[in-house]
């Protein structure tokens, strides 16, 4: 009974080994076995290094000294706990959040540097956006647009509040007249002095040319008993005189 | 008559309320209904210039059917009652108008007869006033023609529109005393029931400075509470100690006392006080969630100003119809107010603050000191934002 179970198991080994597949599998362990040596042996040094460290109380020692050096002095108390606490919670999570942004980066990569996949893409927006001209140039663009909607459409609206207002000015008749008329109040006065100089100069110039009479020393005698003329020379008078203080002074 | 949204009130504060609703969300085109029974609108901060000679009051005037915002309803009628448990607003002419939704803003009503003898001599006997269409003219008559002798200028104790309009007349009669040479002569005196010249002490002090050298007299916690006019005599009393003395006056300009609309006092919106109790941020009523209140008639603990509805406007608008599209009311009210205190011809200091009594500043320098390019502003493109940009719901 026993030989012949032995010889059953020997029989099904033979078949399974006789597989095709498993005699694949097999030279490829085979062919791994040094390199499988060579990564045992590697563990079985760290190990043993681990090991001697962990023994050695003034290796240990120095080693937490170096440690304790280089890290900023944490204190420990319930609330940092807490915080490690839930940190720790949180790992698998950000364990798995960490894989999927590295998975969505690949694929990104992938997708940007396969040919095909962009020009399938762009030429699918093509046909669905004839008049629009896509290429990678636009679609970085329409990326950068994207990030910026919320900040532009805020401007967009006050644009629209200020042209509305505009309109709302230019239609409004009494508005431009209150307008035009507050303008007019207070250039007018200004307005008003300008043409004032410009019409005693225009008339002070013809009577100039006009007057032919000689200028003796009589006509300036009597000119410089004209009030406004004295004033001007002691205006005159009293501006050198500064002017020579000021000279001597420096 | 049904209307998802009712307007009382079609002054400042209700049409740009139902201009901001209607730009924001066409679909109430039709749907917003204004109940007001006055033919005309009026910009009335530009009535202190008109008092001093320094605008035209036609310009402050306007048909109220040109206001009304495209896609509302105007209901050219008087509110008479509300009955905000069964959402109905009941008007003089009978008609019963049903809501989803109200918003108050009525404004404020001039009580000229609790000032006794005022009613029979507002307008004529040296006796004038900026806060009415009617009388503004009046003021400017009197500022013009006087030959000098007391001048006397009043501000009354409970809260009115525009708080700084009562001394913004009197710094122009001053100007203009001093350039019709009869200042030497004359006697400028400041009668008021609150305590102090401003509430907001950096604006205060400019203020206190502009009195001094204006060389004006102030008379704090006085109160006018009769005139006669054919015997040019007033009577003040003192607000704490209700004393009361005569005081002989050439020209008075009376700010008169004022209060909520009659019809608000006595309905279930308002508060003790008469004006509609709302939430001072949300401007929610403090009873009825389906109810807004904005602008003068309203609880709110600030200065009664067009410029503080500016900002209340937008509050309601968003709130309102946040809770039509079953949001909560978040938007709020920070009490923002301001003053354009107009202190002589081409001068003005521009008060600005909020609840707390803060400086809440818009230009980038000083706003206490005065400023000739604030007055350009006030006079010159001020009313031009008022009827095109407030009253469109842009600004």
């Amino acid at each position: 009974m026993a030989e012949s179970t032995v010889e059953n198991n020997r029989d099904a080994l033979s078949a399974v080994l006789a597989r095709p597949e498993v005699q694949d599998s097999l030279v490829a362990a085979l062919e791994n076995l040094p390199k499988l040596m060579e990564q045992y042996a590697a563990i079985s040094r760290v190990t043993e290094f681990a090991t001697t460290v962990l023994q050695d109380k003034a290796s240990m020692a120095s080693l937490m000294k170096g440690v304790q050096e280089q890290l900023p002095t944490v204190e420990l108390n319930r609330e940092t706990i807490e915080a490690a606490a839930t940190l720790l919670g949180k790992l698998p999570k950000l364990v798995k959040y960490a894989a999927l942004l590295e998975n969505l980066i690949d694929m990104v990569e992938s997708v940007m540097s396969d040919k095909e996949s962009l020009t399938n893409l762009i030429d699918g927006f093509k046909q669905e956006l004839p008049s629009v001209a896509l290429n990678r140039e636009t679609l970085d663009a329409g990326v950068v647009l994207i990030g910026k909607l919320p900040k532009l459409v805020g401007y967009v609206g006050m644009a629209e509040t200020l042209l509305d207002m505009a309109q709302a000015v230019l239609a409004d008749k009494e508005s431009l007249a209150y307008l035009s008329d507050g303008a007019r109040e207070w250039t007018e006065p200004v307005v008003e002095k300008i043409g004032d100089a410009r019409s005693l100069w225009q008339e002070a110039k013809v009577r100039a040319q006009g007057d032919r009479t000689p200028v003796n020393v009589f006509a300036l005698t009597k000119l410089l008993k004209e009030p406004q003329m004295q004033q001007a020379v002691h205006m005159l008078k009293a501006v050198l005189t500064i002017l020579q203080e000021r000279s001597a002074r420096q | 008559m049904h209307y998802q949204v009712v307007i009382v009130g079609g002054g400042t504060a209700g049409i740009s309320i139902a201009a901001r609703l209607l730009r924001e969300a066409k679909a109430l085109s039709g749907q917003v209904a204004i109940i007001d029974p006055s033919s005309k609108h009026y910009y009335q901060p530009l009535w202190t210039l008109v008092g001093g000679g320094a605008a035209q009051k036609e310009v402050t005037e306007r048909d109220e059917a040109s206001v009304i915002p495209d896609g509302a309803v105007w209901i050219q009628e008087a509110v008479k009652e509300f009955a905000p448990d069964v959402n109905q607003v009941m008007t003089e002419q009978g008609q019963t108008i049903e809501y989803d939704y109200l918003v108050v803003a009525a404004g404020i009503q001039v009580d000229w007869n609790r000032v006794k003898g005022l009613p029979e001599t507002i307008g004529k006997n040296g006796v004038c006033s900026n806060y009415s269409y009617q009388y503004v003219s009046s003021t400017w008559d009197n500022i013009r023609n006087f030959k000098g002798g007391t001048a006397i200028f009043t501000q009354p104790v409970n809260p009115i529109k525009c708080g700084g309009a009562p001394q913004k007349i009197m710094y122009l009669a001053d100007d203009h005393f001093r350039r019709s040479g009869v200042r030497n002569r004359t006697q400028v005196h400041f009668y008021s029931a609150t305590p102090s010249i401003f509430a907001v002490k950096k604006y205060a002090d400019s203020l206190s400075q502009v009195i001094a050298r204006k060389g004006i007299e102030t008379h704090f916690k006085h109160s006018l509470v009769e005139i006669d006019g054919e015997k040019h005599e007033a009577v003040f009393e003192n607000v704490d100690s209700k004393e009361r003395s005569t005081v002989h006056f050439d020209m008075i300009h009376v700010t008169p006392p004022m209060s909520a609309p009659d019809f608000i006092k006595k309905s279930p919106l308002a508060n003790q006080d008469g004006w509609v109790s709302v939430d001072k941020f949300t401007l929610q009523h403090t009873k009825y969630a389906n109810v807004f209140g904005a602008g003068d008639s309203s609880s709110l603990p600030t200065s009664k100003t067009g410029a503080a509805i500016r900002k209340q406007a937008p509050v309601v608008a968003q709130n309102l119809l946040n809770l039509l599209r079953n949001k909560p009311a978040v938007a709020q009210y920070d009490g923002y107010t301001s003053c354009p205190l107009v202190t002589g011809y081409g001068s003005l200091v521009l008060a600005e603050f909020d609840y707390n009594n803060e400086p809440d500043e818009t230009f980038p320098f000083d706003q206490g000191k005065e400023r000739f390019s604030m007055y350009l502003l006030k006079k010159e493109l001020l009313p031009v934002i008022y009827w095109d940009g407030m009253l469109k719901g842009l600004m």
